[in-house]
């Protein structure tokens, strides 16, 4: 993939990241951004080194190959003319930009690996549990004898 | 080739192995356990790592034709719909599992008896308790006592967080008048035996670098290798070798880290190699007292494989779930239809466990074991923003019955790197799971709307096809040689010295995540083998 990518006009690379856009769009407030414009671009054409794949390589060469068409049909055509192509793509793109760490915190997850630190989870006082569980315990034991 | 022999060979370092090792420590025989794959250190988690989510997909895949490391042997799935997971290391699929921890019920020994199907297993509950308490002990279970779906007993750590998706749940089932209790979990609720307590991470499956999840890398081999117990890693057994005079296992031929085939000898030769590891061991074990493969005169090695067919439904709630946090698969469960109602059109039944959504990476493929990524352009940003972050969900258990012609055998081409035959797995689902999944979908539909639930998701898809995790049922005990292949304490009806701890001698699979169980029996078979020492082989 780093042959696509060193020989990728601007142009190209502007094709790549408006395909990526209609893959993931932007949120309507702005306040998450597309696929495209948050740099996942580079990752796609570097390749992902165990993910990548001849599928991502076709893929790639086939969206920048008509710098002038809108994105989505791009994309879309994609997807009707070689489905394993286009999920290759799809794939590397989801696993691209959720692995970003500043879209990992869009979303409330730590941007950073989650061990050792781990999450907050508010306490489970032993007396809302047993207020919780309690209808259950009422019914009693409900196995079967054998 | 070496000479050498122990006293008790063990084939796989995983949950049933390391177990059935524990309980033959006080003999003071000489133990020795080969491993497949390599010791692990938390260093080598990826949960450590920035791109951690990375590896769900790669090397720390839960599917080994994912993974395809060099310890992992290939497993052809193609005429199933589900395909078996594991992991390959000292810990064995402890190291990756998710570590839910439900015991089987009573009925669930008792099937023939009670619901006219399948078999009653060899033992009962009554027999295994005392084994499932000391295994609780041994691996440091988080739970509630005073569950009433179970005989009485109690968890030796108090119950992990439930958080605020299980209380939302509990709250639908309380509403229906339906069983439903904090899961029982192998992870720490609190720091306990030099463990440190879960974090809610939700990194189970990645390997747990905090050591909160109890594998037994980090439980029973601890101790294990302070008393002298010997694992050796990165040893692939191919064939376990039989006296052709005496008709006794002598010991097995393995390739070594070096490359090379070495020859172990033993007194005792255990398999602890899953479900689906043990009978392709025993299939590739072919000699002239065997010409079908070892211990297989009954014709029952590779039969009746069982999973847990597994589904999902989620409801979409108008506050966040919060399901990134916290372990992945166990905050709480319903057994409410989890026992035969001859209304219900099905025989036996199934839990409903509660699910997270991990993280949105996951989430985005599909979900975990699920390889269906959602949609993209604006409808994947409606789902990403408008239902992720308010999904619930509940997975659907559902027991499995035996049936001959689901079975492993083994492959005509596929093999390892070593050149040894892969597994190849023929498995259908039957009527009675079909009509247990559909009425399980309906049910977990009402709880989750009763639960607040504004739109419930997911009804009628496949079932998840890379979550083959629990493989059970293709070396099964009885006390009939013609229809079982180890007696009611493990032993092979056919090679008086060989032994079979894991998941395959089940006769039935309940609907519970089996390792509880798995264990359970390990020791249970530890014990008899200790009672019966002087006359083990007769």
């Amino acid at each position: 993939m780093a042959q696509v990518d060193t020989a990728l006009s601007d142009q190209g690379r502007k094709m790549l990241d408006s395909v990526l856009d209609a893959l993931i769009p932007a949120s309507t407030d702005g306040r998450i951004p597309g696929a495209g414009a948050s740099g996942v671009g580079s990752a796609v054409v570097s390749g992902l080194s165990e993910h990548s794949s001849a599928d991502l390589d076709r893929a790639v060469a086939y969206v920048i190959a008509a710098a002038d068409a809108d994105p989505g049909a791009r994309a879309e055509a994609l997807e009707h003319s070689d489905p394993l192509a286009f999920e290759a793509l799809l794939r590397t793109v989801y696993m691209a930009y959720y692995s970003r760490p500043e879209i990992r915190a869009l979303f409330g997850l730590s941007p950073l690996p989650t061990q050792p630190e781990g999450y907050k989870v508010s306490p489970q006082p032993a007396e809302m549990l047993a207020e919780l569980a309690a209808p259950v315990r009422r019914r009693g034991p409900f196995y079967r004898e054998c | 080739m070496s000479e050498d022999v122990v006293d008790v060979l063990i084939v796989g370092a995983g949950a049933s192995g390391a177990a059935l090792a524990w309980s033959l420590l006080e003999t003071r025989m000489r133990i020795l356990c080969l491993e497949q794959g390599p010791r692990m250190h938390d260093r080598d988690f990826p949960s450590r790592q920035p791109d951690y989510e990375l590896a769900r997909y790669g090397a720390f895949s839960c599917d080994p034709n994912v993974r395809q490391l060099p310890q992992d042997y290939p497993i052809n799935a193609e005429d199933s719909p589900i395909t078996p997971v594991n992991f390959n290391a000292v810990g064995g699929s402890t190291i990756n599992y998710l570590a839910h921890w439900p015991r089987m019920h009573p009925s669930d020994f008792r099937v023939r008896s009670l619901d006219g199907v399948a078999d009653d297993w060899p033992v009962d509950y009554a027999m295994l308790a005392p084994f499932y308490e000391m295994n609780d002990r041994n691996m440091g279970i988080s739970g509630l006592a005073g569950n009433p779906a179970y005989p009485d007993y109690s968890p030796p750590l108090p119950p992990i967080p439930i958080g605020k998706l299980g209380q939302t749940l509990a709250n639908g089932f309380n509403a229906l008048g339906w069983h439903w209790w904090p899961s029982d979990v192998a992870i720490l609720s609190r720091d306990h035996d030099g463990r440190a307590a879960c974090v809610n991470a939700g990194t189970c499956d990645l390997g747990c670098a905090r050591g909160a999840k109890a594998s037994v890398d980090l439980t029973y081999w601890q101790m294990l290798e302070r008393a002298g117990v010997e694992v050796r890693p990165g040893c692939r057994v191919r064939e376990v070798e039989v006296d052709p005079k005496t008709g006794f296992a002598t010991g097995v031929l393995y390739h070594g880290p070096d490359g090379q085939v070495h020859r172990q000898r033993a007194e005792m030769v255990v398999l602890a190699c899953n479900g689906v590891g043990t009978p392709r061991l025993l299939l590739n074990s072919r000699s002239t007292l065997f010409p079908d493969g070892l211990a297989n005169r009954s014709g029952q090695v590779g039969r009746n494989l069982m999973f847990h067919p597994l589904t999902g439904v989620t409801g979409i709630f108008d506050e966040p779930m919060e399901g990134f946090k916290g372990p992945m698969a166990c905050a709480i469960l319903s057994q409410q239809f989890y026992e035969t109602d001859p209304d219900r059109g099905f025989v036996r039944g199934y839990g409903l466990h509660s699910g997270r959504h991990t993280t949105p990476m996951t989430y985005a493929l599909g979900g975990y074991g699920i390889d269906d990524p959602i949609p993209w352009g604006q409808a994947h940003r409606e789902r990403m923003d408008e239902m992720y972050p308010f999904s619930a969900g509940l997975t659907v258990v559902t027991e499995d019955l035996p049936r001959p012609e689901n079975r492993v055998t083994l492959d005509e081409t596929l093999t390892d790197s070593d050149g040894i035959p892969a597994p190849c797995i023929t498995y259908a689902l039957d009527d009675n799971t079909r009509a247990m999944i559909a009425h399980a979908e309906d049910r977990a539909e009402e709880v989750l709307l009763a639960a607040g639930a504004r739109r419930v998701v997911g009804k009628g898809r496949p079932v998840w096809r890379r979550a083959g995790w629990h493989q059970m049922g293709t070396a099964r005990m009885g006390r009939d040689p013609e229809r079982s292949v180890v007696n009611e304490w493990g032993r092979s009806h056919d090679v008086k010295n060989l032994f079979i701890v894991d998941g395959s001698i089940f006769v039935t699979a309940g609907a519970v995540n089996p390792t509880s169980t798995i264990q359970a029996l390990a020791l249970y078979i530890g014990d008899r083998i200790k009672a019966n020492l002087a006359n083990l082989f007769d």
